[in-house]
């Protein structure tokens, strides 16, 4: 009898060995120097990071590693770089890491996770973010803005020269004043309102997209869409010659000038038209796409 | 009684059988050699097989299967994808692939459509743009997935 209940206190001792460390909390607060326009890198599977420039020439790092989260790993060589380490072959991870990290206002910063959420604030060069399932927040004024996820949803408010946000699934949305623009999503739809494009891409496959803002006299605009419906709406004043044509969609010009069937046995229409003096150039293609021209 | 008629047939031909025995023996006649060695051979060699004991299984077909068996499991074990898979991401991962997945399934059926309407159009300036931009996306797509496949996730 005396054997049975060793045995069985034995394994609860094992079992009990083996779960309290993987369910402990660790907090973390480390600060290292750092240039005041360096590179910042950030890797981490999941949780959350949460990026904020501050002038200090220092990067801090406060937050929390739960779960299967082992430790934090920061180098401060030529770049910062901040890695949360996790166990290796672990098919079923639990927990992540949550950290709220200070930068130099002037640093670049590059982040990378898997499922954990990107925001970053307050950050004046070049940000370029990544995660794969998790949403991408990124906003303040900065040299430019790369953005991208997979499933996740993007969302830029920035005052920048130049913005790229892309994802697969997820909603893109970018709002600023002037920049070049590029967005690209498949599925997930896209939303671009900025006082003024300089140049813009755009391209999706079955999502939509709704553009709103003034184009650049100079500029190039070219909006690729498979089967989501474009909504374009420009002031009524844009200096643009416009190109639109559609495979088998409609065309709806809020312009007034009226589109036409580009042959006499297929869907197709097309539209071609000035306003003012034609200066942008837009060019529309959709495969079964709706196109909406709004004037504003 | 409707068996009669088929009971009534084969005595008929029993009573042949038995009358053109009856003439062979009586004209001594004999089979060409004696059959009974080979059938008594053929009855023992099949009550031996039939009521062989198991306490004396055959060991080299014992060994054969399992060295059958081994092969098979190591063939299988060897021609399975190599797992290089060093973090399989929590969550939130599932979903991104489900996503990807979705996404190449997307793309790959708008290009079909595309290049259904180029078959029919081929100089079409604003469907070679299309195209161009889906193979893009599909590329990159698949880049993506490489990486990710690399990086372990």
């Amino acid at each position: 009898m005396s054997r049975i209940r060793n045995a069985v206190l034995l394994a609860g001792l094992m079992i009990a060995l083996l779960v309290v460390p993987a369910m402990a909390d660790q907090e973390v607060d480390e600060t290292v120097k750092a240039k005041a326009n360096g590179l910042v890198t950030v890797e981490n599977i999941a949780g959350s990071i949460e990026i904020v420039g501050w002038d200090r020439n220092e990067v801090q790092v406060e937050g929390q590693l739960t779960g299967d989260a082992e430790k934090l790993i920061i180098d401060d060589g030529k770049k910062t770089r901040i890695k949360v380490k996790y166990p290796r072959h672990n098919k079923n991870l639990k927990g992540g890491a949550d950290l709220v990290i200070h930068v130099p206002s002037g640093s670049r910063v590059d982040v990378e996770c898997i499922s954990a959420t990107i925001d970053v604030r307050g950050v004046t060069g070049d940000i370029d973010v990544e995660s794969i399932s998790g949403d991408v927040t990124v906003s303040g004024k900065c040299k430019s803005v790369e953005a991208e996820s997979i499933s996740g949803d993007v969302t830029v408010d920035c005052d920048t020269r130049k913005v790229s946000i892309e994802s697969i699934s997820g909603t893109v949305e970018a709002t600023g004043r002037e920049s070049n623009v590029h967005a690209e999503t498949v599925t997930g739809g896209i939303k671009l309102t900025f006082d003024r494009f300089l140049n813009a891409k755009v391209g999706s496959v079955s999502g939509s997209a709704r553009v709103s803002g003034d184009l650049d006299a100079d500029g190039d605009f070219s909006f690729e869409m498979h089967s989501g419906t474009l909504r374009l709406t420009v002031p009524s004043d844009v200096s643009a010659d416009f190109e639109i044509e559609t495979f088998s969609g409609g065309i709806d010009n809020g312009f007034g000038q009226k589109s036409r069937k580009t042959s006499k046995y297929a869907p197709g229409r097309e539209l071609e038209f000035t306003n003012g003096d034609g200066e942008a150039q837009v060019q529309i293609d959709t495969f079964s796409g709706d196109v909406i021209i709004k004037k504003n | 009684m409707a068996d009669e008629p088929k009971n009534k047939t084969t005595d008929r031909i029993d009573a042949q059988v038995q009358r053109l025995a009856g003439g062979l023996r009586d004209k001594g006649v004999a089979p060409a050699r004696d059959l009974w060695g080979d059938i008594d051979q053929a009855i023992t060699a099949a009550e031996q097989r039939q009521f062989r004991s198991p306490a004396t299984p055959n060991w080299t077909r014992f060994a054969a299967s399992a060295a059958a068996v081994a092969v098979l499991v190591v063939a299988g074990w060897w021609g399975q994808p190599k797992q290089f898979t060093v973090i399989t991401p929590p969550a939130g991962e599932l979903a991104s692939f489900a996503g990807e997945a979705g996404g190449l399934d997307v793309i790959d059926s708008a290009l079909d459509e595309l290049n259904l309407a180029l078959a029919d159009d081929p100089d079409n300036r604003s469907l070679t743009n299309l195209a161009l931009m889906l193979h893009q996306s599909r590329g990159k797509m698949l880049r993506q997935n490489t990486e990710l496949r690399l990086n372990g996730v």
